[in-house]
């Protein structure tokens, strides 16, 4: 019997589980009780924090040597007597998954999950060999329409998990289950295949379901998780900064699972967990020139030094997915060469940073009082504003929270130029431009003109439109796309309201303060550290490389940037890199080195300290 | 409908003159001071052509001096369809059966003429003063199939118009909502539910009473009462035929539960294949409504109570409390895990309490005639009287409604008249939740314990009567395989466990059993019955574990001799093998498996589920070919 510690006390209710002493909290089920200890009950259908619905029968214990119920629905009680292992519970455990052998295709042998497959775990624990009945499981044709995602259904088990999990925690409701009874299964939206549904392809319901019933095919065969090697790091791929366990095998990416008790809750979005898995532009393995080819990084630097030493003026770009540590080694070296620095994205932190000064003063508030502490915010939130809906695509993770939050009862008010992405789950649609233009006209007033000006503000209006922000917490988001005005409105309006900010601009890493110069325009020469990213950051590089004279490109991988380039240097993927990022709540985050680099460069900051060792010996040197 | 009393002619109710006032105006619509031809038009009637024979008579009597026509509910021998009842003036009245359009008009004539024939007649019965008949017919408390009977929540049925509030009260209707609220506490409603010995009458028989403090013990902004009219149990049809007959009585019943329990929202919850007892139930709604005994400030008392209609799709398993509450809310019709229950935290996460179309209807009474009247019908345990719908190997089917207590024998033999086809066997209660009592136990007092002592249920009220013409597996089979369609499927012991016991039950009557099948039909029905979330899947083994029990010999005899004793099943050859099945999910209601029925054995409207009647239904095998969807199953084997 275990000692109970003074914490154990004060948990408040004793009870007997297999004998054994347990403490527990008031409220909590059995199964929870036993979460402290090693007692192990099977479980099939309860699953992290969703909530229970006591489907598989796997847990069913014995009460008071009487009456048979399932631990993960059952409440502790003072006294209770609870036995988990008996014959009887295990014959009909059993059963039950006899039943399922028979109707359902458990055939593992077959299976992508075998090995890493919850069913066949209590196949093996209810020393299930044989089915006593014969097999007559429907054949059911898996549903490939979704290209990260196959439904394979004769493996389902039915146990739910899939469904809450998008409709408590993605919010998404994409799943449910279609007819009844041995037919029962899973349905996506009216029973359209998956691939044409509203599935958002997070991936959350794949890591969720028990069986090998949904599962990547990105994934599939790769290798069981035993023979994984797991490392944590985040995604930089937006500014949610969403925390990935990146399981590799054999110097190869398995698959990318979501942390379950992480700050994100342990969501993904398509791109984090699928995107990042399969990158199919060609990879950058050493230096090259234009006129000679691949060269040694030695030569390739050393070129660039002299490139960049003879130039009159220099515009460099960075990427904004980049780590801090690795952004400051880029500024500090381009510093080393007069060049002018830019890091897209990074001019939309330094013009919120001053709105938010304005405001905050106005209001007789600290700037950091106007921002809410995180994405999280919004699961706490009574009502929600949400500028740019965007964010569905760019901010996948956070659209999530506010589905959450509206379906949790949270009034959701969307302004967007387009179509309000949050569609029916909005309570408020404006179409901007229309409804809370003259309260922005206004609002700039107040920043512009200082507090004076306020009195102008149609605070009327703003509360006409949002009246549910006056009461309980209020959360205004902005997207990534917005105008100054936009954001002087946000701010004016949850300075107004006591609401909180929760921005999310395209920036994935806000962390750096590096990179706010105004470009030349048309340099002699621009250096643009592309490394992994592509679209936006990639089109404002090719934007710069037009203007200019010579081209220097810092990149992971081929793309028109790079077939522009004069020169080009290697640059790390994102599962090679380390360092820092902050995320959009300004949390610092570590990104761990996941696989060994394998191109010609071992680390980025490597390449950026040798071009300033290029300049500085003339200087240094005595 | 001809009322004498229009809805919305009728003043607002706000005090017992007022209920006076309407009571006097009951009375005269009840008995008009003329003859009264009242017309069974409750679904039972209407099936058997009651509409017409009300056309007939209406047509006939159309201004006539001396007589009126009106609607009422059911009389409860459905078997003997339609029913007519003539009361004369001085209240003596004869009840005729089987009335068709031909004897409707000739009873027209007579009743012009003042003068009843003595033919095709039920019974007599005596209204109000009346207190002898002068014609030669049996009176109804001395027919066999009433005599037995206790009319305490059918007493309306068959006598008001249920679309007649007025009626209603002319029968003490609302007289005890307005005791309850003019001089009982909350409490002393309670007490009195309690005292009375009321027990829910949807099947599991917990002490109403008792529900209902523990719904008063639980503060909360919001509490809500549902009625569970699901009632999906094949063959069952109580509680229809009470919404149709008396739906006044079942909401008087629930204002009375809202005032002691402090709720002050209800939900009926009625299947939407009831349509006239839904069209009932919406004009008493919207009636009551008008005179002020639904809303706010009932009688001046300050208490407001309100009630809605929400309509349920039809599966039997919504008729379970969580499915039904998911219903109402809007989500799949699934069974969750109780605790907690629904006085904890019922719908919406509210408390809430549900009771039974039949436990509600109790309710009026016990407050009129006093809780120990009540508990003095039944027995020490359950209090009152309990509505059978009687069926199977009988004489006489219908509604039945009789003291707790009653023996079985005397359903059978008294009511019943008697078996069909050979010597009684036994009985089934409890419908697919149910099991059978055998023939030797057939003193059987029918109470909620015995009959659970016995293997068998009360259920909601379904009675088969069972002889030695029928098959005990395959009525096993029959329920599993009704089991099978309506398990929603959420749990896997059920979903998988009733289709591989309906599986080997069809081997059984197909004469393919082994004799492991005995074995695995207990190994599985013990884990669906323990394993199994809700009581749709821990009952379904009920019908095959309890016919194991007594009849075991009969399932050996298929799978060692193969044959099947009562020669019934596919093995047998006899009533029921080679009968057909529509598979309802998917008919489309195409007419072409009617057209083709040599014997008209299949009925359904063009785009409207069809049905077969597997009396009438002779195994020819033509709708199957006709069938553009492949769709009609030979029970028991294969298509
Ligand atoms: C599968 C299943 C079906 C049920 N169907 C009904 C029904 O049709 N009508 C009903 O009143 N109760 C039905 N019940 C019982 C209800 O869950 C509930 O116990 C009852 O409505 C409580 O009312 P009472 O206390 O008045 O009996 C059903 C239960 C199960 C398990
Ligand atoms: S889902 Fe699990 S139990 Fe089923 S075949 Fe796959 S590995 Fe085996
Ligand atoms: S991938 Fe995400 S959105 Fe799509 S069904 Fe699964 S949980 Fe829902
Ligand atoms: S798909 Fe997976 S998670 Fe969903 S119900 Fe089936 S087994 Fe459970
Ligand atoms: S939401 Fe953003 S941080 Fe999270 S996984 Fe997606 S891209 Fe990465
Ligand atoms: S027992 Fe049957 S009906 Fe009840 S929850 Fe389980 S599968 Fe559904
Ligand atoms: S884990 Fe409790 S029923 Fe599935
Ligand atoms: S719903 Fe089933 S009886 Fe369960």
């Amino acid at each position: 019997m275990s000692k109970a510690t003074d914490a154990d006390a004060e948990l408040g209710v004793t009870l007997e589980i297999n004998g054994q002493e347990v403490q527990a909290k008031q409220g909590e089920t059995i199964l929870e009780a036993t979460e402290r200890t090693d007692i192990d009950i099977p479980t099939l259908c309860a699953y992290a924090d969703l909530t229970n619905v006591g489907a598989c029968r796997m847990c069913l214990v014995e009460i008071d040597g009487s009456r048979l119920e399932t631990a993960c629905t059952t409440a502790v009680q003072d006294g209770m007597e609870v036995e988990v292992d008996t014959d009887d519970l295990w014959d009909h455990r059993q059963t039950i998954l006899e039943l399922m052998f028979s109707e359902e295709n458990h055939y593992c042998m077959y299976c992508e999950m075998e090995g890493d497959c919850e069913l066949e775990d209590m196949f093996n624990r209810a020393g299930l060999d044989s089915s006593r009945f014969p097999l007559e499981y429907p054949e059911i044709d898996p549903d490939t329409s979704n290209e990260f995602i196959t439904m394979d259904l004769d493996r389902c088990i039915s146990c739910g998990r899939c469904i809450r999990t998008c409709d408590e925690v993605v919010g998404n409701d994409t799943l449910s289950f279609g007819n009844r009874g041995k037919d029962a299964t899973i349905v996506a939206d009216d029973d359209v295949p998956l691939g044409e549904s509203s599935c958002v392809s997070c991936g959350a319901c794949v890591q969720s379901c028990p069986t090998g019933a949904l599962y990547s095919p990105l994934s599939a065969y790769r290798g069981r998780e035993e023979d994984c090697d797991v490392v944590q790091t985040t995604c930089s791929e937006c500014s949610m900064g969403c925390e990935l366990e990146v399981y590799t095998n054999s110097g190869r990416i398995v698959k990318i699972e979501g942390v379950e008790d992480g700050p994100d809750g342990g969501q993904l979005c398509e791109m984090g967990r699928f995107g990042l898995l399969g990158d199919d532009r060609d990879r950058i393995h050493e230096p090259s020139i234009r006129g000679e080819g691949a060269v040694g990084v030695d030569v390739a630097t050393d070129r660039v030094a002299d490139l960049l030493e003879d130039a009159e003026t220099v515009d460099a770009v960075a990427s904004d997915r980049l780590p801090s540590e690795t952004l400051d080694a880029f500024a500090e070296a381009m510093d080393d060469y007069d060049a002018a620095v830019e890091v897209p994205g990074a001019g939309r932190a330094r013009e919120e940073k001053r709105i938010a000064r304005q405001v905050a003063k106005h209001f007789e508030k600290s700037p950091s009082g106007l921002r809410a502490s995180g994405p999280r915010a919004l699961l706490d939130a009574d009502s929600v504003v949400v500028f740019d809906t965007d964010i569905v695509d760019t901010h996948p993770v956070a659209a999530s929270y506010v589905r959450r939050a509206s379906k949790g009862g949270a009034t959701l008010l969307s302004v967007d130029e387009d179509e309000d992405r949050f569609g029916r789950k909005s309570d408020v649609s404006i179409e901007a431009g229309t409804g809370l233009d003259r309260v922005s006209e206004d609002a700039v007033e107040v920043v512009e003109e200082g507090a004076s000006a306020l009195s102008d503000v149609d605070a009327e209006t703003l509360m006409d439109a949002v009246p549910a922000l006056t009461s309980g917490i209020g959360v205004v988001v902005l997207g990534p796309d917005v105008s100054e005005d936009t954001i002087v409105n946000a701010y004016a309006l949850a300075g107004m309201t006591g609401s909180k900010v929760l921005s999310l601009p395209r920036q994935a890493n806000t962390g750096t303060d590096v990179g706010t110069d105004d470009l030349h325009g048309s340099a002699d020469v621009a250096y643009l550290f592309a490394g992994d990213d592509r679209e936006e950051n990639v089109d404002r590089m090719l934007d710069v490389a037009r203007g200019a004279d010579t081209v220097i490109v810092q990149a992971t991988r081929e793309s028109i940037l790079t077939k522009a380039a004069d020169v080009v240097l290697p640059a790390l993927d994102w599962f090679e890199r380390s360092g820092t990022v902050t995320d959009a709540s300004g949390a610092d985050r570590e990104i761990a080195r996941v696989l060994e680099p394998r191109v010609a460069v071992d680390s980025d900051r490597e390449v950026l300290s040798a071009l300033s060792e290029a300049v500085e010996p003339q200087e240094v040197k005595p | 409908m001809s009322t004498l009393l229009q809805s919305d002619s009728l003043e607002e109710i706000t005090s017992i003159e007022d209920l006076e006032a309407l009571k006097r105006d009951g009375l005269d619509s009840l008995y008009p001071g003329k003859t009264k031809v009242l017309v069974g038009m409750s679904s039972c009637g209407r099936a058997a052509g009651a509409d017409d024979v009300y056309d007939v008579l209406s047509d006939e009597l159309d201004g006539a001096e001396n007589a009126i026509v009106g609607q009422t509910g059911c009389l409860g021998f459905c078997d003997r369809e339609p029913l007519v009842e003539v009361v004369e003036p001085n209240g003596q009245s004869i009840i005729y059966e089987e009335v068709t359009e031909d004897t409707a008009e000739r009873l027209a004539d007579a009743i012009t003429r003042g003068d009843l024939p003595e033919g095709g007649v039920l019974a007599g019965r005596l209204h109000h003063e009346a207190r002898s008949h002068d014609y030669d017919v049996p009176l109804f408390d001395e027919v066999p199939f009433y005599a037995p009977q206790e009319r305490v929540v059918l007493g309306n049925s068959g006598l008001i118009d249920p679309e007649d509030l007025g009626e209603y009260v002319a029968r003490d209707g609302f007289f005890a909502l307005e005791e309850v609220l003019s001089s009982y506490t909350p409490e002393e409603v309670i007490d009195e539910v309690k005292d009375s010995n009321l027990r829910g009458r949807g099947g599991g028989g917990f002490p109403t009473g008792q529900k209902w403090e523990f719904l008063a013990g639980n503060e909360a902004d919001e509490k809500y009462l549902i009625c569970n009219a699901d009632e999906g149990d094949p063959g069952a049809y109580m509680d229809r035929t009470l919404l149709e007959s008396d739906p006044y009585s079942v909401i008087e019943g629930m204002i009375i539960a809202g005032y002691a329990t402090g709720a002050t929202h209800g939900y009926m919850y009625v299947r939407a294949e009831y349509p006239l007892a839904i069209d009932h139930l919406q004009n008493a709604i919207e009636t009551l409504r008008s005179v002020g005994l639904l809303g706010d400030d009932i009688l001046g008392s300050g208490y407001g109570f309100d009630l809605e209609i929400k309509k349920g799709a039809g599966a039997f398993v919504c008729g379970e409390e969580t499915a039904l509450m998911a219903s109402i809310e809007s989500e799949r019709g699934m069974p969750r895990p109780r605790p907690p229950f629904p006085p904890q935290s019922g719908l919406w996460g509210k408390p809430t309490n549900i009771n039974n179309v039949e436990t509600w209807a109790n309710v009026p009474q016990i407050v009129l005639e006093g809780a120990d009247w009540f508990a003095d019908i039944g027995t020490d345990q359950s209090g009152g009287t309990k509505v059978f719908s009687v069926t199977g190997d009988v004489r006489n089917t219908g509604l039945v409604e009789v003291p707790l207590g009653t023996e079985l024998e005397t359903v059978v033999f008294d009511i019943g008249g008697g078996t069909t086809g050979g010597d009684f066997k036994a009985v089934q209660t409890g419908g697919p939740s149910g099991g059978v009592i055998p023939e030797e136990y057939g003193d059987t007092p029918i109470d909620y314990d015995t009959l659970s002592e016995l293997g068998s249920m009360m259920g909601s009220g379904g009675m088969i009567v069972i002889d030695e013409s029928t098959c005990m597996v395959d009525q096993s089979r029959f329920f599993l395989d009704f089991c099978v369609d309506e398990s929603c499927g959420k749990c896997p012991p059920c979903r998988y466990g009733t289709k591989k016991t309906l599986q080997i039950l069809e081997r059984i009557t197909n004469g393919e059993g082994e004799a492991e099948d005995i074995e695995e039909l207990r190994s599985l029905g013990d884990t669906m019955g323990e394993a199994s979330l809700c009581g749709l899947g821990q009952t379904a083994p009920n019908p095959v574990m309890s016919t194991l029990d007594y009849f075991e010999q009969e399932y050996w005899a298929h799978i060692e001799d193969e044959e099947c004793p009562a020669g019934d099943c596919e093995l047998g050859g006899g009533a029921h093998a080679n009968t057909y099945k529509i598979l309802h999910d998917e008919c489309v209601g195409c007419h072409q498996c009617a057209k083709a029925c040599p014997v008209d054995a299949i009925s359904g409207e063009q785009g409207e589920v069809h049905e077969i009647d597997p009396e009438a239904c002779i195994g020819c095998g033509q709708c199957v070919e006709a069938c553009p969807l492949d769709i009609i199953e030979v029970r028991g084997g294969e298509a």
